[in-house]
């Protein structure tokens, strides 16, 4: 189960391997904690991989690796075949981008919003005019349901978490990323504006062929929007495959306890009562 | 002795700032009876932190009260004066924990060391001596506990804690004076779902260990406001839509907003993946600068008729009395 | 940020105290083009109370008051306008830098403020000053800030280590910015506020120091500030009592006073318009 091989075939976009961090913290007496351990998957080209698990997990490790935020203690990453640390930074994050958990942390206060989408078109190589990049936004922001003159222009506090999510999908689309990685994108947004960004994932997944590694505590959410689930505790992928394998006829016994977690809307924990 | 622990009239609350004046709480008004939870929903935007915010006493200044009463166990709490405010009302009868105050936790103090300066704070007196400090250790030990955690996290500092281990110690500290009612803004929406689950049991201790009587519970996750709420009440755009059971309002939601809400949810679903695509509800909420005029929510509503354009659909009580909503097609269901 | 600006508008006790403050530094810049030259001494005017020659009377030796003054005033500002700018960088660049990066950098940048924090560093300055000779204005605003910046870089360390956790950061670092870049433009905005308060305490708190230290004698300097002008209105006079020569010592003392004084509202101000929205609990 674990380990499923798809090495070789050649739709294979991003691909981990034995990834490890640990984490060391104190002056004097030092604490080790392995963030991840041994961590390999694949993303395939147009799809969408959750990696789920609970807080703590190493989920946002994992994440962090992939995007050059963090050094693996060991193990490698490969983006389209190629390592990534042999990359040119700039290069590297023209196909890869992300959106974080907390979209109000993610947009520097001081700043209206204009500023990181600014900011991320000094990544792309073409360096369009002011009259360019109008029109790149405009089209980009209207392909996923913002309105421009809506949101720009103004400070982050004045938007609301679906519109900033929305926002930064946006940026994404502009530098032209192929892989987007989403660390909990809908943990903080209520429930309606969040099936509007669950939607726009799919969307974006069927049209323009963009992969997501979708990182969530929810399992409705990954349930909803991918094929492959990957589960992870303690630093470690304890399960992964097809969504319907997964969550219909979990395996590891973490796994069936997580499961067993997810709150209901229809009915309450007996527990509790 | 009223039997509602909190009451609020007619509420109004408008942020006023170079942005002009928005109308974050335009009209609202509930009770909350003694020894119930009741949970407020909604969308992000609509109020619900604002709300908690001027029931708190101590609004952020650019949020001005414009109208409307607040008794928080009887005592008008904007009719008293600040001195009374705070050693009557805060810590005594209600404590106040924010949305992200987690975050507040001083990054370069012990939990301990920073327990102290919320009670000096609180108290006015700063903690010097070695009995006092025992002593207020040792509410803050007895509260971590009942929170489900090991009291030696008083000695760490906030780094050294997990998301859901910060927000259960901030708890802790609000509720050091044993408040008989605590307002607690979305305790859950950072937290995973098994640290979800460990911090509404947590609450529901914290209620049953008899150290808070009655809780107003904001979320924005239905899911997890079903597991501990006994009544509900749903906002939209600074204003109140439904208030019920929360049974009701999930099995039979009376609004169009709530009952669209209810749809939003991806929820798992052991059998298998859904195959239908999830319904989220078109356009977005309302600019409170210039919020639409009649019912708030006609220009997203399915429903809407020429009414609702106008006129502000007015609370309609349905049923034994203990239902009501706002919205037009109620009319003819209310007993009037 | 604009809420920013409009809150501290807002704030009577920041307006009142920043008015003052601006009326001093217009007195202590402009003043002295006015009123002569504050050394000379006329013999024949020597220890007069105020008239309208002289509208704040002559010292003991012949110099106009006033005009000693308001050279005192600039003066005074100078060195804590040194101190103050010299201090708030060495507390940013400490506090901000080091944790920034993470790791040994900041490991040693916390050493060396702890190390700084203990340090008797006010006595130290004392000694030198009594040792070195031709210690000018800008000398000692120098050595003010040196000794004065521990404790703010402490409380700078602790907004820095928040601030850098927020995922604005990790996304300047996904533009391709580099470190110095998102410091300066990321994160020190942010921290403005607490910036803005650090210079204002490190500015009050300099120019108090050297006055007191001037005021015993310490640090002395043919430089008139208004620690200069109490050390020699107590120090010189012809008359037998010093009490009979007011209109010397009252001036500065007063001055100095309500300048302390200014800081402290501003001070707290600015700790009322932004306290409450840093910690709420
Ligand atoms: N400091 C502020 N200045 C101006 N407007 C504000 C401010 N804070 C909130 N608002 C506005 O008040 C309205 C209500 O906001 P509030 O924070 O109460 O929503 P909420 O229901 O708690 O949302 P969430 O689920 O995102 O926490 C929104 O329109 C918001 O834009
Ligand atoms: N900067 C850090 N320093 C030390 N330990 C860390 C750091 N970041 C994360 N950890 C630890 O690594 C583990 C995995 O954390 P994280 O990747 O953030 O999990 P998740 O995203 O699944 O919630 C946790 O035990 C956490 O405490
Ligand atoms: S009053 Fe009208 S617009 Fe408002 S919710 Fe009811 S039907 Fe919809
Ligand atoms: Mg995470
Ligand atoms: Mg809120």
């Amino acid at each position: 189960m674990i380990n499923e091989d798809v090495t070789g075939s050649d739709d294979v976009l991003l691909k981990c391997e034995n990834l490890t961090k640990i984490y060391t913290s104190g002056l004097i007496r030092t604490k080790t904690v392995a963030g991840a351990k041994n961590v390999s998957f694949n993303i395939k080209k147009g799809e969408i991989v959750s990696l789920a698990g609970e807080s703590g997990s190493g989920k946002s490790t994992v994440a962090k690796m992939i995007l050059m935020l963090l050094r693996p203690t060991s193990g490698h990453i490969f983006l389209n075949g190629k390592d990534i640390s042999l990359y040119n930074i700039r290069d590297y994050y023209r196909q890869v981008q992300a959106v974080f958990q907390d979209p109000y942390s993610a947009f520097n206060p001081f700043y209206k919003v204009d500023h990181v989408i600014s900011r991320a078109f000094g990544l792309r190589q073409d360096n369009p005019d002011e009259d360019e990049r109008k029109e790149i936004i405009e089209s980009t922001f209207l392909s996923i349901g913002l309105n421009p003159s809506e949101v720009l222009g103004r400070y982050p506090h004045e938007l609301s978490g679906g519109q900033m999510q929305r926002l930064l999908i946006g940026r994404s689309l502009l530098i032209g990323s192929q892989l987007l990685i989403a660390d909990e994108p809908t943990s903080m947004i209520d429930a309606s504006t969040r099936a509007g960004v669950l939607n726009l994932l799919l969307r974006l997944k069927e049209k323009e062929g963009l992969s997501v590694l979708f990182i969530t505590h929810d399992i409705g959410q990954a349930q909803y929007v991918s094929e492959r689930v990957l589960i992870m505790k303690e630093g470690e992928i304890v399960e992964q495959g097809s969504v319907n394998d997964v969550f219909t006829n979990p395996n590891h016994p973490y796994t069936q306890e997580l499961l067993a977690s997810v709150p209901s809307l229809y009915e309450k924990w007996e527990e509790l009562t | 002795m009223t039997e509602h622990i909190l009451e609020v009239e007619d509420l109004r609350g408008y942020y006023r700032g170079v942005f002009g004046v928005v109308r974050a709480i335009d009209g609202v008004s509930f009770n909350l009876d003694r020894g119930t939870i009741m949970g407020i929903a909604g969308e992000s935007g609509g109020g619900k932190s604002t709300l908690a915010q001027l029931v708190s006493g101590s609004p952020p200044p650019l949020l001005h009260r414009e109208g409307g009463r607040i008794l928080v166990d009887g005592i008008d709490i904007y009719n008293i004066d600040p001195e009374e405010l705070r050693t009557e009302v805060k810590c005594k009868r209600m404590s106040y924990v924010p949305q992200a105050s987690m975050e507040s936790l001083n990054p370069v103090k012990r939990i301990r060391d920073f327990i102290f300066d919320v009670v000096g704070q609180r108290t006015g007196r700063r903690v010097r001596s070695k009995e006092r400090k025992a002593e207020i250790l040792e509410m803050a030990a007895n509260h971590v506990k009942t929170l489900g955690l090991n009291s030696s996290v008083l000695d760490l500092y906030p780094h050294e804690l997990s998301g859901g281990m910060k927000q259960r110690v901030v708890i802790a500290i609000s509720t050091l004076w044993n408040p008989k009612l605590l307002v607690i803004d979305e305790p859950t929406s950072a937290l995973d779902v098994t640290s979800q689950k460990r911090m509404i049991k947590a609450l529901l201790k914290l209620k049953r260990a008899g150290i808070i009587e009655s809780m107003l519970y904001i979320s924005h996750d239905l899911t997890s406001l079903r597991q501990c709420c006994a009544r509900s009440m749903v906002m939209y755009a600074g204003k109140v839509v439904e208030i019920g059971s929360m049974d009701e309002t999930i099995n039979d939601p009376l609004h169009p907003y709530s009952q669209l809400l209810g749809a939003a949810i991806a929820s798992y679903d052991p059998k298998g993946r859904r195959q239908d695509t999830l319904q989220s509800i078109p356009g977005s909420p309302p600019d409170l600068r210039n919020p639409p005029s009649g019912c708030r929510f006609h220009p997203r509503c399915p429903y809407a008729m020429d009414i609702c354009k106008t006129t502000d659909p007015p609370m309609f009580t349905v049923g034994n009395g203990s239902r009501q909503a706002a919205c037009w097609l109620l009319k003819s269901k209310a007993g009037e | 940020m604009i809420e920013m600006w409009e809150l501290l508008l807002k704030s009577r006790k920041a307006i009142f105290g920043l008015v003052v403050l601006i009326v001093f530094i217009l007195l202590g810049t402009v003043g002295p083009l006015f009123v002569g030259d504050p050394y000379n001494m006329n013999l024949n005017q020597m220890g007069r109370p105020p008239s309208l020659a002289h509208i704040l009377g002559t010292t003991s030796f012949g110099q106009d008051v006033f005009a000693q003054l308001c050279n005192a005033v600039g003066n005074s500002l100078l060195v804590g306008l040194v101190a103050g700018v010299l201090g708030t960088l060495i507390a940013v660049f400490v506090g901000a830098v080091g944790p920034y990066i993470g790791g040994l950098a900041d490991r040693i940048s916390n050493l060396v403020t702890n190390l700084a924090l203990v340090l008797p560093l006010i006595p130290l300055f004392i000694i030198i000053a009594s040792v070195v000779r031709g210690l000018n204005l800008v000398l000692i605003g120098i050595i003010l800030a040196v000794t004065a910046w521990p404790w703010a870089a402490r409380s700078i360390r602790s907004q820095m280590l928040t601030l850098k956790e927020r995922e604005f950061v990790n996304l300047a670092r996904m533009s391709g910015d580099r470190a110095v870049r998102i410091v300066v433009t990321e994160i020190l905005p942010n921290m403005m506020a607490y910036i803005m308060m650090v210079f204002v305490i490190l500015t009050g708190t300099a120019i108090l120091t050297e006055s007191a230290l001037s005021m015993i004698g310490v640090s002395t300097t043919p430089t008139i500030t208004l620690g200069y002008m109490l050390y020699w209105a107590q120090h010189e006079t012809i008359v037998p009592f010093w009490w009979n020569i007011w209109w010397w010592f009252i001036p500065p003392g007063i001055v100095l006073t309500v300048i302390l004084t200014a800081f402290f509202v501003i001070h707290a101000g600015l700790d009322e318009v932004f306290n409450p929205k840093l910690r709420r609990v």
